[in-house]
This record gives C-alpha cells, structure tokens and sequence, in this order.
C-alpha cells in the first residue's frame, strides 16, 4: 500500500484495458498549476494506482484517459463503484476528442454499465467557478485539428452521486491540451491549464 | 324447700340478658365497624387493602412489605391514604431502576435510552409499541433511531418509563478549512446526515469558496462552527462571541495545535499518533494528536489511556477538540461501515457541541425512577412491619356476648325445665 498524506496527490488510473499512460505528462502540469495558483497542499509527484485495487480509495480523485477501447474487469467495476460511492471523483477524458470514436463508445458504454448513462453538465455548474470562472468547458486547440470528429463540444457530461459529480466525462481532449511540459507554460498567452485547476479546487470542495 | 332465688325471677334475668346480648350484637352486625388500630400488608394484598381502607376507616399505622417495587397507582393511593392521616411505614429489599431518554441534536436525530437497575439480572427495553431490545443487568445504554411513545425498561421485579423525548430543533452548521480532503468528507458527512452547512474552503490566499462569511457567525443562524486544520487567528474575537452566546465549536485536526485557539479549548495537544499504514478498519487506526485535557474537561474518547477527542464548556457554549487527522481515510478506506460511521461520528460530535435550546416543556416524569418516586411519595422506608395476618379485633366482644347468649338461653331452659315446663 502507498503511503497515507493528507495533502492532495494527483493520481492517474491504471486500468486492465487499452492505454491508461496515454497522456503522461499531463499529470506534472496539473501539479504545477495547483502549486502555482493555489495554497492547497500538494505532493510534488503524482501516482499511479490500479483501480481494480484498494488503493485507489486513497485518492479520491482519479484520472483517466486513452485512445483504446477501455472495458473494465469486474474487480474494476466494483472497485470504481465503491469508490464514488465513498465520495471519490473520476474525471475521465477521451484522447481522442471523437464521438465516433472507440474510445468514447466503449467508455461511455462502460460508464453505464458501471453508474448510470451520462448527462449533460450545464455550463452554469459550479466546477466552471470553481477557482477560475469559465462560460463552460474552455475549447482546446485540439479539437479542431482534423483529427477527432472536428467538433467543439459544448459540454461536459456527468454521472451524480446525490447531488455531487461521481464521474467527470470530456470529449475535450484535454489530455492532449495538458500534455506538455510545465516549464513550457510560459509560451503560453493564457494557461490552457487552468481549468485543471477548477477540477482539482472543485474535488477538493464538493 | 324453696330456693332461695325465685326461678322466675332467674328465667326473667336470662331472657333480659339473652335479649339485650342479641340486640348488641344486632346493634354491632349493622353498625360500621371501628377503625382498627393497625393493619400490615404485602405487595399482593395490597390492592385488595387499599380497596378496603378507601370504602371503610382506615387504620392508623399501616405497615407495607413490597416484594417489587408499586405502581404508580398504588404507591399514590398510599399517598393518599397517607395524606388521610395513617401512619405509613414500608419495607422492602427493592431494587433501584431508572430509565431516562434524550434525543441527540442533530437533524436526523438519534434517541439515547440509559437505563440503571441495580443488581438485576436481565434489563428489557421497549417503547409503547415493541420491545427494542434485551441487555444484561445492571446498566445499560441503547441507541435507536426511532422511537414509538414512551420508552419503557423493566426487570423482574419492577419496571420504569419516561415520555418519549422531543428532539431539539438545530440551525446551520458553518465548517471552514482549507482545500483538502478532510475538510471536504467533513462536509459531506456533516450534509449527507442533514445538516444545512455554510462552508468556507481557502484555496489561495485571501481566496475560498463557500458561502460562510464570519459576520454571519450568531446562535440565530447557526448552532457550531467546525474548524478543520487550520485557525484564522482574526477571527478569535467573533469565535468567542458565539461561545459566549451559547454556540458550539468543534476544532479538529491541525487546528488542535494553533495557538491562536488555545484560550477556547478544553485541552491542549500531546503527542503525535502515526496512522496505522495497513488496515484502516475504524478511527483507532487513524492518525493525529493525543490530548492533554484541562482541569474541567470532559474525555470523550482515548487510545489507550491517550485522550484523543476531549469537550468542555467555554461561556455558555460547548466546545469539543478532536484530535484526529484525516478522519477522510475512515470513509474512504474503513471497512463495510466506513462510510455510515464517519457521518454518524461527524454528526454525534457536532450535535453534542451544537447550540439547541431545549423548547420542550415535557417534565420529569416520576415513573422514570419509580424506587426515588416511592421514597419522594412515603418517606424514606421504616422498620419492617408486623407479617401480614388477619385483624380479629372485634372477635372477644362479639365472641363473649354470643357466650352469654348462649348461657342465659341455657340457664333458661333448663329452669323451665326443671319447674316442668316445655
């Protein structure tokens, strides 16, 4: 078993099917832009964890992406369920911005079989107020890029536990958005990372 | 020879003896009797004998031997009887029993049924509809979420009850922390067993997100604020107020060591507890701080002999410190219970320092200690009475009036006898 902190230490899911590790650098650049902006205490490096394991209830928010079909093992199932049922948060993003594609039909599919069908989260949900203030899901530089379907996509969909976000599901490709060195931010305009930063502040306040 | 007494004159006196002993004991047979003197009595004839001394004069020492303790009927009809002006004395081994019932403030209320009864062997707990449940003897303590009427305990020898009581009516709960686990799962614990939460959440300096602000901080509006690892020294004054005001604060975690605080709790920190790495099956694995209490606090929970959660009284507000760190761990890594037993835990705590006046006008009832009701109703218990036996008082007059009727009928009969008549 990993060690036990009381401060935040991003986590990324590793799961049995398709390519978990498909967007490695994504997770030191969210580490980075909570260290940057916020006082919240975070682990310099983040985990990775089986998430058909106990493990995973130690991070009770959990990354997922990939490009490959994902289908998730029974002790997978169980595991996720137990673990939004506690209070965990999935955030869960299709890297290959495509509503066509394998990745989107075999996770959402898996999201249902596990939870429930997603819904639609309104852009007035307080994640887009989390820390930064968004209109919605801020468009990525990828989804125009003739890969994927080319489509913006005007929303994020959910799965509620209650009234509180279970699963966090992104056609926005923001693995690929996020997939960069923090050091390269500063040839950035604008932080195209801050709105990792509202999903972190949001996991940790509701 | 003639006698020297007259038979006819001897026969005349028979008959005016046999005449006036019949017309006394007829007198006696319709008159009410006398009050007699004294009268002893057992827990089985009792009834019968308050019966008796209600419709006729009653004695005046009554001696009372209870083998369990009385009813509330009959322990106040020997008030009464008492009050009448007949000296009451009673004895008994009895043993004492009380039952009282509290209901926790919380939302989702919880009711706490305690029960003492002495050396009995057996304690049966119930309330007006089923019965809750059966404990050994002695005392015992049940919680239940529910509750139908009165509570009710009983033994073999007696039994107590108290009215059902009323749940205090609690207001908001304001919990301010900085971004992190704990401070979130304490919320969700807090919410998810219905209490309305104001949060402030810091994420950055000067930055928080919730809806709690300090001005707001009144009894009017919320019943505890819940300081979660860290403490605002600006806001001791407003914090006081509350206290002052009857509010409730409960400080956990880190906050326990900040020394701006350390003039409103009831203890201070101790040593460092490492959390258990391995099994996280319930709040003893988890990690923290032990406790060193003050002179007037109140030990709520220790490791070991380690205080670790202690409460205590600040103006007219209550304020509990919990020495634990990351209770979060509980919930998402504790067993099967995890989950239910960090909410029901957060709620106890904050329920136990929380601001709720008690509106209910529910008196105390002396059925629920019904040996101190009999003390408050008799006095305390005298030396044992007489055994319980029939009264024959009247016997010896109406015994020897019938002797002598019998005689002077005798007496008669033979006389006429004698002078040869029928």
């Amino acid at each position: 078993m990993g060690r036990v902190v009381s401060e935040f230490v991003f986590c990324t899911g590793r799961y049995a099917s398709g390519d978990w590790d498909s967007a490695p650098l994504v997770p030191a650049n969210i580490i980075d832009s909570v260290a940057r902006y916020t006082s919240i205490a975070v682990a310099p490096t983040g985990v990775v964890v089986d998430v058909h394991s106990r493990a995973v209830l130690r991070h009770p928010l959990l990354y997922m992406t990939g490009h490959l079909p994902v289908r998730f093992t029974e002790a997978e199932r169980r595991t996720l369920r137990e673990y939004t049922r506690r209070g965990g948060m999935i955030f869960m993003d299709d890297h290959n911005h495509d509503i066509g594609g394998i990745f989107h039909q075999t996770a959402t599919e898996e999201i249902a079989r596990t939870w429930t069908a997603l819904r639609q989260l309104p852009n007035t949900h307080a994640l887009y107020s989390a820390f930064f203030r968004f209109d919605g899901p801020p468009t990525t530089s990828h989804e125009l890029n003739g890969w994927g379907d080319n489509l913006i996509h005007p929303h994020l969909s959910v799965v509620y536990e209650g009234d509180r976000i279970a699963v966090l599901y992104s056609n926005k490709d923001y693995s690929s958005e996020w997939s960069y060195h923090p050091d390269n931010k500063r040839f950035l305009a604008v932080d195209n990372t801050r709105f990792g930063v509202n999903i972190v502040v949001h996991a940790l306040t509701h | 020879m003639r006698s020297l007494i007259e038979p006819r004159l001897l026969e005349g006196v028979a008959r005016t003896l046999l005449l006036s002993a019949l017309a006394v004991l007829l007198w006696r047979a319709w008159s009410p009797p006398a009050a007699p003197r004294e009268a002893a009595v057992s827990s089985d004839g009792l009834q019968a004998a308050l019966e008796e001394w209600t419709t006729s004069p009653s004695p005046a020492r009554v001696s009372v031997r209870f083998e369990h303790l009385p009813g509330a009927d009959a322990r106040d009809w020997l008030a009464a009887v008492r009050r009448a002006g007949a000296e009451i004395a009673w004895s008994g081994e009895l043993q004492p029993l009380a039952v009282e019932a509290v209901a926790s403030a919380e939302p989702q209320h919880s009711y706490v049924i305690r029960a003492s009864a002495g050396d009995a062997r057996e304690l049966v707990f119930r309330d007006r509809d089923r019965e809750l449940v059966t404990t050994g003897g002695g005392g015992a303590s049940i919680r239940t979420s529910m509750l139908l009427g009165p509570v009710g305990v009983s033994t073999g020898e007696g039994s107590a009850s108290a009215a059902a009581p009323v749940a205090p009516r609690v207001s908001r709960v304001a919990v301010v922390g900085p971004a992190g686990w704990e401070t979130k799962f304490v919320i969700a614990a807090l919410e998810e067993r219905g209490w309305r939460v104001d949060s402030r959440v810091t994420v950055a300096p000067g930055v928080g997100v919730g809806s709690f602000s300090l001005g707001a901080l009144d009894t009017a509006r919320y019943s505890a604020i819940v300081i979660v690892d860290e403490a605002p020294p600006v806001w001791l004054p407003d914090v006081t107020r509350f206290l002052d005001a009857g509010g409730g604060l409960v400080v956990s975690g880190a906050a326990v060591r900040h020394r701006s605080l350390a003039a409103l709790l009831p203890a201070r920190p101790g040593r460092t507890l490492t959390p258990s790495d391995t099994v996280f099956a319930d709040r003893t694995t988890l990690g923290g701080s032990t406790l060193v209490p003050g002179p007037r606090a109140v030990v709520l929970e220790a490791r070991g002999a380690a205080p670790i959660v202690a409460g205590g009284r600040f103006g007219a507000g209550r304020v509990i410190v919990s020495g634990y760190g990351d209770t979060w761990q509980w919930r998402m890594l504790g067993d099967e219970q995890g989950l239910e037993a960090h909410r029901d835990w957060w709620s106890a705590v904050v329920g136990a320092a929380a601001y709720a006046p008690d509106t209910s006008d529910t008196a105390i009832s002396p059925e629920s200690a019904p040996l101190a009701a009999l003390h408050a109703a008799l006095g305390p218990p005298g030396a044992a009475g007489p055994q319980p036996t029939l009264s024959f008082r009247r016997f010896p007059l109406d015994a020897a009036l019938f002797g002598l009727t019998l005689l002077a009928l005798v007496g008669e009969t033979v006389s006429r006898r004698r002078r040869g008549l029928a």
